[in-house]
């Protein structure tokens, strides 16, 4: 019985793990659509270029690799602003078809960038930590674990205090909101739209940092399924509902483990569309979606 | 006059038509009653003796079958250099199945309407061979494939397939064995590419020998080809306990088995990694070693620069002189099976008699081993060559025969 219990505690701790990269970026993507109704299947590259920049970074400087979060936020942030202005802004409101089709070019000329300059062969860095784990009864969890739960958990109560406490973060709450009514209450929400793609980018860009730190490999083709899994998330959580996306995460991230431990490794990817199946049957707006969504 | 001219021309023209129509339409029973296939070279005087082969010059299968291409070649350029078949030159016919399944078919359709060819070889890749096997067999055209391990493949396309390498049951053997033997093996993590048929082979294979050796198999473990992490098959080896002794990684080529080395690596787990000939590829070392020490797989051979086997040697040296490129196993076996098809067909009176000429292989020294077909058996006897990486550098740990051998 005891065996068991270890084992399932094991499996809980990695799903809550790999939850936490999910949770970064539907959160991203979530506060993207939220403000701007845009479907951007881009969200992913964000991602993979925060790898980049963090193994970069950990190539040419040698710091530890976490510190690098300090560097991979902030430049997809701009990543994110530029991308706005130069792609998505000049679409926004000409139709869905428009949005998807762009967000489709901005993989490919992400993925070739990418590969130009970094070759498309299987990246990877070491965290310092990886060979400490700390026991916990029976139960031994990798430091760096604890690391990224931690991390996540400040990021995301930053956001939350930006979001709640800043005016600019009410604004973008009110630009969500009410696009129209932010106008006529004197918000500027274009520069809203650039502002939130920018975090909503930058979020995706510091999932990108845990994901190499915590030893998962990369190339530059990577981003495309935890785009997928981002937004079967949102739906999952709820249209535009943070609390949703970090739910959702969570359940994908526990699920995909459980089911990994249970059936394969092969089927975890299954798992995630197999529960959205579901989560729209019995809730078609989500679990955190309101009537309107 | 102008009007007569017009009809004269005009009657000229309709009588031109009416004889093409007629013609081509005689011609073409003509050219359909030439027997495809098999039927239609025994002991054609004058002519070439060609032979179809298809591999993939494109695509994830190119790693395999570019080098098995330029074997192939090499290897009939040598028999041309020495007066042919009978005093015959011969002839290979490529067609590029481009890494696709449908081209494949297409590429031996081609061949087998060609009435040309008694004989196709080539491929790599079970999942492509069997389809080609059997789109060869419908036109009663003989398949040899030259890198495809599935030892069922046989028993799928009965008569008319031949593997001129050793079988998937033969080289997990041999890695079960080394495992328990050398390595001390106690308890084995296996996972293995589950949307693949050679992998998936392979791994039941190395299973069913480990267990018949008294060994354990803690956990049983699946992956994609297109998956991109690898985290959840980390999180279940962490989970095992006591910690495997060794991972059986089943893949079907180096770049699918490297990410999930790196990330077993990356975790802290340091025990040896095993996997098939499916790792044997040039691009092998390419990249760096990082993270990917500690690993044996089996394959066919072993091309030792230092080699003072002449055979090997004259192959290495010409192939490099030919290609500008060092001999790897694939290329290896392409000659081997042109040179076994050629023993086959001077073994027989006409390429019509192919089973005879093959079943009287009782031993061949090829480039990547000596080869036996006795009796009727399609797939050679043949010994596993079992490599590891270390430092970053290749080491050739042995050639082995397995002691017992997993039925098909």
């Amino acid at each position: 019985m005891e065996g068991i219990i270890t084992i399932i505690s094991q499996v809980v701790f990695w799903g809550l793990y790999a939850g936490c990269i999910y949770i970064l970026l539907a959160t991203g993507l979530n506060l993207i659509f939220g403000v701007m109704k845009i479907v951007n299947f881009a969200h992913g590259e964000f991602l993979m270029l925060g790898t980049y920049i963090t193994f970069s970074f950990f190539v040419l400087s040698g710091f530890n690799p976490y510190v690098l979060l300090c560097a991979s936020l902030p430049i997809l942030v701009v990543v994110g602003i530029i991308t706005e202005r130069l792609c998505f802004r000049p679409i926004l409101g000409t139709g869905k078809l428009n949005e998807i089709f762009v967000s489709l070019g901005i993989i490919y000329v992400f993925q070739n960038v990418v590969a130009m300059l970094w070759t498309d062969e299987w990246k990877t860095i070491q965290s310092p930590y990886k060979d400490i784990t700390i026991s916990w009864g029976s139960v031994q969890v990798p430091l760096d674990y604890f690391i990224i739960i931690g991390i996540t958990i400040c990021i995301l109560i930053g956001l939350y205090l930006f979001l709640h406490r800043t005016s600019l973060g009410r604004a973008i709450r009110a630009t969500s909101q009410n696009r129209k009514g932010a106008m006529l209450m004197g918000i500027n929400v274009e520069q809203m739209d650039m502002l939130t793609f920018g975090i909503g980018a930058g979020l995706a860009g510091a999932a990108g940092t845990l994901w190499a730190v915590s030893g998962q490999v990369f190339n530059p083709y990577m981003g495309s399924i935890p785009a997928i899994k981002g937004f079967a998330i949102i739906i999952i959580g709820g249209l535009g509902s943070i609390a949703g996306a970090i739910v959702g995460g969570l359940i994908i991230g526990l699920a995909e483990n459980f089911t990994s431990f249970t059936l394969g490794g092969a089927w975890k990817d299954a798992v995630s569309f197999i529960i959205l199946i579901i989560v729209l049957i019995v809730k078609p707006t989500g679990l955190f979606g309101g009537k309107d969504e | 006059m102008k009007n007569l001219n017009e009809n004269i021309l005009a009657v000229f023209v309709v009588f031109t038509m009416i004889g093409v129509i007629f013609f081509s339409g005689c011609t073409s029973p003509v050219k359909n009653s030439i027997p495809s296939g098999v039927n239609s070279l025994p002991n054609s005087s004058n002519e070439t003796i060609r032979i179809g082969a298809v591999y993939n010059l494109e695509g994830s299968e190119a790693t395999f079958d570019i080098p098995s291409m330029q074997g192939a070649k090499l290897a009939v350029k040598e028999i041309n250099e020495q007066g042919g078949i009978h005093g015959k030159p011969l002839e290979l016919i490529v067609k590029d199945g481009k890494s696709n399944t449908s081209a494949v078919i297409a590429g031996v359709t081609e061949l087998a309407e060609s009435g040309r060819v008694p004989i196709i070889i080539g491929l790599s890749n079970p999942d492509q061979a069997l389809p080609a096997a059997k789109a060869a067999a419908s036109a009663k055209i003989y398949f040899v494939t030259s890198g495809a391990t599935s030892p069922r493949l046989p028993d799928q396309v009965p008569e008319y397939l031949y593997l001129a390498c050793m079988g998937d049951n033969t080289q997990a053997a041999v890695g079960a064995e080394y495992a328990a033997g050398p390595l001390h093996a106690e308890n084995i993590y296996i996972l293995y590419e589950s949307d693949k048929q050679y992998p998936t082979l392979l791994a039941g294979y190395f299973k069913t020998r480990f267990l018949d050796l008294n060994r354990t198999v803690q956990k049983i473990d699946t992956f994609h080809s297109t998956d991109t992490n690898f985290s959840s098959q980390v999180a279940n080896l962490s989970t095992l306990s006591p910690s495997p002794d060794i991972i059986f990684l089943s893949a079907e080529t180096w770049a699918d088995a490297k990410p999930v080395i790196q990330e077993i690596r990356n975790a802290g787990f340091t025990m040896p990694v095993m996997g098939g000939d499916g790792y044997d590829s040039p691009a092998l070392l390419t990249g760096g070693a990082n993270g990917v020490d500690n690993v044996f797989y089996t394959t066919h051979t072993w091309f030792n620069p230092l080699s003072t086997n002449e055979k090997q040697h004259n192959f290495m040296a010409r192939y490099m002189e030919e290609y500008n490129s060092s001999a790897v196993p694939f290329a290896g076996l392409g000659y081997d099976t042109v040179m076994v098809v050629a023993e086959a067909i001077r073994n027989s009176d006409s390429p019509l008699a192919f089973p005879d000429g093959m079943a009287n292989i009782t031993f061949y020294t090829g480039v990547t081993g000596n080869l036996s077909y006795s009796g009727n058996n399609h797939i050679p006897v043949k010994s596993v060559t079992l490599m590891m990486i270390q430092n970053g550098t290749l080491v050739h740990i042995g050639d082995f025969e397995p002691v017992k051998v997993p039925t098909p």
